[in-house]
């Protein structure tokens, strides 16, 4: 690790740029008419050039209208529009129209497109409000200042002195020097792994608490359904995603919104998993959709500019550590039911009730150390690694130009395919980050740890039998537990050697300890504890499906070879 | 003519000419030979091996020489010198570069004849694409194979090849340069697959030359070369290549070129081995390198990593290596329990 360690207590650190009024997202907000209609126009010749004739426009209009109408009938939100029916069914009535009496006064269907990219943009587009800034930054620590002091009850006695600022719960490693100095050279694009809804709130925070200026991310338009998150998110650069949407022109939209916004400079969030990681473990694949708008602006960007001026663009990877998820036992619920011929009850939405996340965050807050951030390394677009100046540098440490990659017998040239395969090479390069800037945490080692013991004790045959076992006859000797985590231990310290992992420093600590706290920040949120310790001191379990969770965490390491 | 830019050919071995010429039909070349006194002899003869070489082709010595003014490069060198050539390349090579490789061998990380199967790591073997782009800064490579023998594309014959690289342009740019009426190119995405049938081919090659010296006629050929496909496809998707690869020009087309021409290097160690004589003179008399050689030792290797079964290559590689006759080859293959018929297509 190089440049400037920052301790606890120098957080949050200075803005990069003190005048918020020079930050690009308020920029881009400032001039959102203009932003959204370049958004249309690019939109729109994208689209003109994936379907070429009329008559391949109008059968994808027509596509587009099934596909929403659908949407409309099954799985209307709150957060729709209340004209949603009647847009439709005018646009409808326009394309029957146009089919009918083409040229005699009927809308053609370039009009009509745009009337559905100017709907689709306004309705993805954030704002960004400096008052609304200013009042969230002042009123959150506030907000969980005031839980931490007066937090009564039972959990929060047993982990009793341990009331740290939010700072101090959160330890953050990763170069954050390099990252603060080239948000000032040129677009950061952050892409951390997806645990949780909670990730955009948490990292668009800690980014702001390292004085970077505010990022802008797409959230899911269902969390805009809550009315205190839709306040904040709306006016704090959050640009709306519908996963319901998925025809053709709601995705170039969005893609095109993005690269828009990277051109323009905006600090970007991309969750490349695309949602929340179901089984728990790290994602392995990703999705380049979002990812590619990042190659692609880089490559406008060397359209548009003479070479020594074109802005870069510098991707991020982030690894997000969570001791507990607030939304574990859905997610494992959701994964479980795809993968297997059993039937899982699903779970309501987590975030259903406010009381429900207030819990959470209660008990998040009171957690002797809730998480951990790691940032991996700055690359550029295709991957490379980026120095502190920004420059790039490939595997073999010769310094790269990076629009060569762009260049073909030595001129700039559009060529999707190419930037496709790019987005996949970027996408490898942020899988391999995660998995080696992951932080392992005690409750992972001690989950990971007892499941492979239960695994074995069991005589694996398959998931669902194991899941199925009854509680009851779960009881790991506790010596057992202790063996295989020293075990685990000497291993992790082989592969951090390696630079293939990252440890907490609780890991330091003996083994015993090690269960305690693992044990400790794991059982303090579910209600049916994924580690138990039994009567006779063995170590058993109350919800396989969970311990399973957490153990995925450390899936891909091979680990289990060396219990 | 057009004013392409010129491309770069490594290699001034048969194959590299012969690529040289058809590549000197559409541009200018810049062809490297190593060595400054053949450069010389081949400036002054304008000959390789007896073939003229097209006017357009400039020998050149200097490696920074052919990367400043080529972007479109053709290594053809044997996978045994490889890594020293893309070493010695790497600082003149930039992302602009195309690289498409027409070798048909693997690399691997270490001593193949020391090595111990158990013990190996497939990572560490590695195709000539995947040297390139460990040993360098390029990203866009593709390679080159098919039923090309060096000498009938020297006569002017008719053939075709194929391109493979995950990149389109790579294949486009390539099509671009190589293309002629005498000489069509074929595009295919799974470079891997396309890679691995180039160079298992070989060994398929050495025991059609030993059936030929054995006096054998063409059923026997015929089973070889369809059965040693079929292994060729097992060992493949072992590796995680695609079968179809395997039943093109590159695979069964390659196949069948190598198999029946006494012309190719590897079917005449195989055609002197089943006559006697010992491998080590075969190899001295050959002077260039036989591939299938190498390819064999490589091919035992991964095989016996997997712990699966490869009979013809198994075989094949106890006569070369481990003085099993080939008579009794040919008996212990016969006697292999044998099932459907073209049950690979199902894999």
């Amino acid at each position: 690790m190089t440049g400037r360690q920052y301790n606890p207590q120098d957080y949050p650190l200075p803005y990069v740029i003190e005048d918020i009024h020079q930050w690009p997202i308020y920029k881009l907000s400032e001039d959102k008419e203009g932003f959204v209609d370049e958004v249309k126009k690019r939109t729109h010749y994208r689209l003109k050039h994936k379907f070429k004739t009329e008559k391949a426009l109008r059968e994808e209009l027509a596509k587009v209208l099934y596909q929403e109408r659908i949407r409309l009938t099954e799985k209307p939100w709150k957060a729709d529009p209340p004209d949603e029916k009647q847009f439709w069914n005018s646009l409808k009535s326009k394309l029957i129209k146009l089919e009918q009496h083409a040229g005699d006064g009927a809308a053609t269907e370039n009009e009509l497109i745009d009337e559905i990219l100017d709907r689709y943009t306004n309705e993805i587009v954030g704002n960004f409000d400096i008052g609304a800034f200013t009042f969230a930054k002042a009123i959150l620590p506030q907000f969980f200042g005031r839980v931490l002091a007066a937090a009564p009850g039972k959990w929060f006695k047993t982990i009793a002195g341990n009331v740290k600022t939010i700072h101090e719960k959160i330890p953050i490693t990763g170069d954050v020097e390099k990252i603060r100095h080239l948000a000032t050279k040129g677009t950061i694009i952050v892409v951390p792994t997806h645990f949780s809804n909670m990730d955009s709130i948490m990292v668009g925070w800690l980014l702001n608490e390292l004085g970077l200026p505010a990022f802008t991310y797409g959230a899911g338009l269902n969390l805009f359904n809550i009315g205190i998150l839709s306040y904040f998110m709306s006016r704090l650069g959050a640009y709306k995603l519908d996963r319901r949407k998925k025809n053709a022109l709601y995705l170039e939209t969005l893609k095109n919104y993005s690269c828009v916004a990277i051109q323009r400079g905006a600090h970007s969030i991309f969750f490349p998993g695309g949602t929340r990681s179901r089984s728990g473990t790290l994602e392995k694949k990703l999705k380049l959709g979002l990812l590619g708008t990042a190659v692609e602006a880089q490559k406008l960007h060397y359209k548009n500019f003479p070479e020594e001026t074109a802005p870069k663009i510098f991707i991020v990877p982030c690894v997000i550590n969570y001791h507990f998820v607030l939304e574990a036992q859905g997610l494992i619920n959701d994964y479980l039911k795809e993968i297997g011929k059993e039937r899982f009850f699903r779970e309501n939405d987590e975030y259903s009730t406010s009381f429900k996340l207030v819990r959470f965050m209660l008990k998040f807050l009171s957690a002797s150390s809730s998480l951990s951030v790691s940032f991996g390394e700055v690359m550029d677009v295709v991957g490379n690694k980026v120095d502190a100046e920004g420059e790039s540098h490939n595997h073999l440490g010769q310094k790269i130009n990076v629009k060569n990659y762009f260049l073909t017998n030595g001129e700039l040239k559009d060529d999707n395919q190419r930037d496709e395969e790019y987005t996949k090479i970027l996408g490898e390069r942020i899988v391999d980050n995660y998995h080696r800037y992951n932080v392992v945490l005690t409750s992972h080692l001690v989950c990971f740890t007892v499941f492979e013991l239960i695994k074995r004790k069991l005589n694996y045959v398959d998931l669902f039998t194991l899941l199925r076992t009854p509680v009851e006859d779960i009881s790991i000797p506790h010596d057992e537990v202790v063996q295989s985590i020293n075990n685990l231990k000497e291993r992790l310290k082989v592969l951090y050697d390696k630079g293939e992992v990252l440890m907490s420093p609780e890991l330091r600590w003996n083994v015993d300890k090690i269960i305690d706290h693992g044990m400790k920040n794991i059982n303090l949120y579910h209600t049916a504890s994924p580690l138990t310790i039994l009567s006779n001191g063995n170590i058993g379990s109350e919800d396989l499906k969970l311990l399973y969770y957490y153990h995925n965490r450390l899936d891909g390491y091979e680990l289990e070879k060396f219990i | 003519m057009s004013t392409r830019r010129p491309v770069g050919v490594i290699g001034a071995g048969s194959f590299g000419s012969a690529i040289a010429n058809l590549l000197a039909e559409n541009q200018d070349v810049l062809l490297y030979e190593r060595n400054k006194e053949s450069a010389d002899l081949i400036r002054r003869t304008r000959k390789i091996r007896n073939f003229e070489l097209s006017d357009r082709i400039i020998v050149a010595d200097s490696l920074a020489h052919i990367a400043s003014d080529c972007f479109l490069l053709f290594p053809v060198v044997p996978s045994a010198f490889f890594k020293s050539m893309i070493i010695d390349f790497a600082p003149y090579l930039r992302p602009d570069h195309i690289m498409i490789h027409a070798t048909k061998g693997l690399h691997c990380e270490f001593d193949i004849d020391k090595a111990d199967a158990k013990n190996i790591r497939l990572k560490e073997i590695k195709t000539m694409s995947e040297l390139i782009l460990q040993e360098t800064g390029i990203v866009r490579v593709g390679c080159l194979a098919g039923p090309n023998l060096a000498l009938e594309i020297m006569e002017r014959q008719p053939a075709a090849t194929v391109i493979a690289s995950r990149f389109d342009e790579v294949i486009a740019e390539g099509q671009a340069a190589l293309r002629s009426e005498r000489f069509q190119v074929y595009g295919n995405k799974d470079i891997l697959g396309i890679e691995l049938s180039g160079v298992l081919k070989n060994y398929v090659a050495i025991a059609s030359g030993a059936l030929n010296g054995l006096g054998y006629g063409e059923n026997a050929r015929a089973l070889l070369i369809t059965r040693g496909m079929a292994e060729m496809i097992y060992i493949g998707k072992a590796l995680g290549a695609d079968k179809r690869a395997f039943l093109g020009i590159a695979g069964i087309g390659d196949l069948i070129a190598t198999c029946t021409s006494p012309k190719s290097r590897n079917y005449t160690v195989g055609y002197r081995i089943a006559k006697g004589e010992k491998l080590d003179d075969i190899l001295r008399d050959i002077g260039e390198v036989a591939e299938g050689v190498r390819t064999l030792k490589i091919g035992k290797l991964i095989v016996d990593h997997l712990g699966a079964s490869a009979p013809l290559l198994q075989t094949i590689s106890k006569v070369l290596f481990e003085d099993l006759s080939m008579d009794r080859a040919i008996k212990l293959l016969m006697r292999y329990p044998v099932n459907d018929d073209a049950e690979y297509l199902d894999i």
